[in-house]
């Protein structure tokens, strides 16, 4: 119920109403939820309405740390690998 | 969107989170009340694994479907089965739930009447406008994250002059019932967590009186699985801390002052009013309501619909505890057996996201 | 109590299929309705079908009411193992429909026909009052050559399941023509005969179906009741074209709920699978064909369909009770 998409903002039309893009696939969307929209604002989109802009700096930052984790725990997944071939191998002998 | 989703981050922070809950004493409840919040723990197998990390997961009353009463569901079907000339619109899943009445996915319609589903209500203000023969009817329901929407559509009815639009509402306020679950103590809460986007709407004080006056501590989450693990993450620092606060985790989305612009619709469109909540009982101040300036846009007042509360459950139904988290579904003993989603008894299992339709959806193979 | 047919009857849901359970098999109550197939296998290797196409509206990006009526006809006898040989056309024409848009129709039959190796053999035109019809309904039924018997019985836990392409595209054509929330995307319907598929069954497939009303989930749920074992399928393995992951997301609709009109799933053997895949594959329409899981007796209760998430949730599938998105075909 809560459901909410990030999109991007492409159109402007008057009267409030405007397109978001995302993935590729547009969707009219009322825009006067928010605060000096302007095209290539990112919007959080609930039932066809615009609710809450993105703030890019902290998705940005949330991101990169989310990247990070991502790549710590690949290396540990990678460590886990090569350990568990070799115990094999021991195992073999 | 992606790394919101990635294994290996999940992964990662289900490493950190483990650190964190070692060094507690015994397992940590954590509410969540929202109904996305709910599908997320159960589609990406977050209940097991917090499990067994020591985090409990519970579900609280976050499903606008599930906690509207019988009473509003019959009055949509009257409407719109009794009168003729009559469009009532509505959200998908509203159309499943079955009252005494049936359900307005089964019951046939009046000559010249018809329900349609619409994404969003924008798009049952162009019905009127484009069958002013016809009554069209939005039946709104939700919580802070589309009543701004609809109060918005109210506004621009009312500024167009469209006689033949109005809505019945079902508009439910967040922070009510968790004073109510707080305060009824029917089980213990360590944390909760609230829902992002309505958030995103109110901000963080409305939530304030939960850690200052119960000293819980809460956390505002989005709705990815990195999301709400970041959220709980948190709530375990403030356990760690003995603080209580509300810590904004979803700060790309969630303002501390929330929405000023929906705010300010929903001050000049609605007032509060009591609720009858399915499974909760009446909550007072928990409810919205179109002003009396707008009345005529609202089809209780519009065609005189006498809706009264408090109609309650069907016997043995159990959907008000697992609304308010004190059993989990699978305790219901009407659980899969004769409540099941293909006939649900209760409300908890019609909605696609009430605590039991997401239970026994997501919790297949595992050994129950 | 319902004393009336409801909207929900004719979805392709549940209540639609225990209508046709408890009402038509049992009124005329023999062998052939028993088999509840897409078509009937009747003596002397004929198979025959019939479909009624009510899509609203009768045009749609990738196609219209002349491509679904061949292909879905079509298709319906080539996943129950027979080439598709001859068509009757029965159309059923509103007072006021305009001559173009008929002779639009017509050209897209013809076109489909001859694409789909089939002949239109026999039909009929009825045209009823203004405001009793919706422009143009249409009939069509077909006989087939019957090549194999599909062999339900012989599936296996460890059977492969095989997507023959991405899903929901139809619908989504049919949403974008309809102006439904002022969407805008690329998508095309992929309405399509599946005639590339006919030599498989010579290769070891043992069942077939194609997705229409219901989507994915519809499909092989009934697949899974019919068998003794559950189905589990891989979320990650599912081909989604981006259009429509776009348009599911904002939406919030599920894709595995969506109608295609131009995509099959196959149950193959284990051993066959990859094969199989490979020479599907070398079809254009069947270039993003996947393995999307497989037959199972381990995890979840027999006659389950069963979705596996990328971090390890398993989530049950059931068919919907009621369409989506009404008047899709």
């Amino acid at each position: 119920m809560c459901l909410g998409i990030p999109a991007k903002v492409v159109k402007i039309e008057e009267s409030n109403f405007g397109k978001v893009d995302y993935l590729g696939t547009k969707v009219k969307t009322n825009l006067s939820l928010i605060e000096d929209v302007k095209i290539g604002d990112w919007v959080i989109v609930h039932a066809g309405f615009a609710i809450s802009k993105l703030n890019e700096e902290e998705a940005k930052e949330t991101l990169l740390m989310l990247r990070e984790l991502a790549s710590q725990q690949a290396t540990e997944d990678k460590k886990n690998d090569v350990e568990a071939r070799k115990n094999n191998q021991k195992q073999r002998i | 969107m992606e790394e919101f989703r990635d294994k290996r981050v999940i992964q990662a922070l289900l490493v950190e989170l483990e650190k964190k809950t070692r060094a507690l004493p015994s397992s940590i409840r954590i509410m969540e009340v929202c109904g996305t919040h709910t599908m997320t723990v159960h589609r990406y197998g977050l209940k097991k694994l917090l499990e067994n990390i020591g985090v409990e997961m519970i579900s609280g009353p976050g499903c606008p479907v599930c906690i509207t009463p019988n009473e509003i569901h019959e009055a949509a079907i009257e409407l719109v089965t009794k009168k003729k000339n009559f469009i009532l619109t509505t959200f998908g899943d509203m159309t499943r739930v079955p009252s005494r009445k049936g359900s307005l996915q089964t019951e046939v319609p009046a000559s010249g009447s018809v329900v349609k589903i619409v994404y969003s209500p924008e798009e049952s203000l162009e019905q009127a406008r484009s069958n002013p023969e016809k009554n069209v009817v939005f039946f709104g329901v939700g919580f802070e994250t589309t009543i701004p929407a609809i109060a918005l559509t109210v506004r621009e009815a009312f500024f167009e002059g469209l006689t033949n639009f109005s809505i019945l509402s079902a508009l439910w306020l967040i922070p009510p019932p968790l004073k109510a679950i707080v305060e009824a103590k029917e089980i213990a809460i360590d944390g909760f967590l609230y829902p992002g986007h309505v958030s995103a709407i109110i901000g963080e004080k409305p939530y304030q009186f939960i850690a200052e006056d119960y000293s819980i501590p809460g956390a505002i989450a989005g709705f990815e699985p990195s999301d709400m693990l970041l959220g709980i993450s948190s709530i375990l620092d403030q356990i760690h801390q003995g603080k209580a606060m509300v810590s904004n985790e979803y700060s790309r989305v969630v303002r501390p002052t929330g929405n000023p612009k929906a705010l300010a619709v929903m001050e000049e469109m609605l007032e509060t009013k009591n609720a009858y909540w399915r499974g909760l009982g009446l909550i007072p101040l928990s409810g919205l309501k179109l002003k009396k300036k707008y009345s005529n846009y609202d089809a209780e007042n519009k065609f005189n619909l006498n809706i009264k509360g408090g109609s309650g459950d069907l016997p043995g139904c159990r959907c008000g505890e697992v609304l308010q988290g004190v059993i989990s579904p699978p305790q219901c003993s009407l659980f899969a057996k004769k409540c099941n989603p293909n006939s649900p008894y209760g409300p908890c299992m019609v909605s696609f996201e009430g605590a039991c339709f997401v239970h026994y959806k997501y919790n297949r193979g595992l050994n129950e | 109590m319902n004393k009336k047919i409801s909207l929900e009857l004719g979805s392709g849901g549940k209540l639609m299929r225990d209508f046709i359970a408890q009402h038509i098999v049992k009124t005329f109550n023999n062998p052939f309705l028993d088999e509840l197939s897409d078509s009937a296998l009747l003596p002397r290797q004929i198979a025959f079908t019939t479909d009624s196409y009510v899509v609203d509206p009768i045009f749609f990006p990738g196609g219209d009411i002349g491509t679904l009526c061949i292909n879905g006809t079509v298709n319906d006898l080539i996943v129950s193992g027979a080439e598709p040989k001859y068509i009757s056309l029965s159309l059923i024409l509103e007072e006021g429909m305009s001559w173009e848009e008929l002779e639009k129709i017509l050209k897209s039959i013809k076109k489909s026909a001859k694409k789909a190796g089939v002949e239109i053999t026999t039909g009929d035109t009825k045209v009823v009052r203004r405001g009793q019809g919706d422009k143009i309904y249409i009939n069509t039924s077909g006989i087939g050559k019957v090549l194999t018997k599909p062999s339900i019985k012989k599936i296996r836990p460890g059977d492969k399941i095989i997507l023959t392409g991405t899903l929901g595209e139809h619908s989504l054509a049919v949403m974008l023509a309809r102006g439904d929330f002022g969407l805008e995307s690329t998508a095309k319907s992929d309405c399509a005969p599946l005639n590339f598929l006919l030599p498989f069954w010579k290769e070891g497939v043992l069942w077939m179906r194609d997705i229409t009303r219901g989507g994915l989930a519809t499909v092989l749920c009934e697949l899974a009741e019919r068998t003794n074992f559950s189905l589990l399928i891989d979320e990650e393995n599912i081909p989604l074209s981006r259009a429509v992951r776009g348009a599911t997301e904002l939406l919030g609709i599920d894709p595995f709920f969506l109608a295609c009109e131009g995509r099959a799933v196959l149950l193959v053997p284990k051993k066959k699978a990859n094969e199989l895949l490979k020479k599907i594959k070398m079809n254009p329409l069947g270039k993003k064909a996947k393995i999307i899981g497989e037959v199972e007796d381990k995890i979840g209760k027999p006659g389950e369909l069963l979705l596996s998430t990328c971090s390890g949730g398993l989530r049950l599938l059931e068919p919907l009770t009621s369409e989506l998105l009404p008047r899709i075909c």
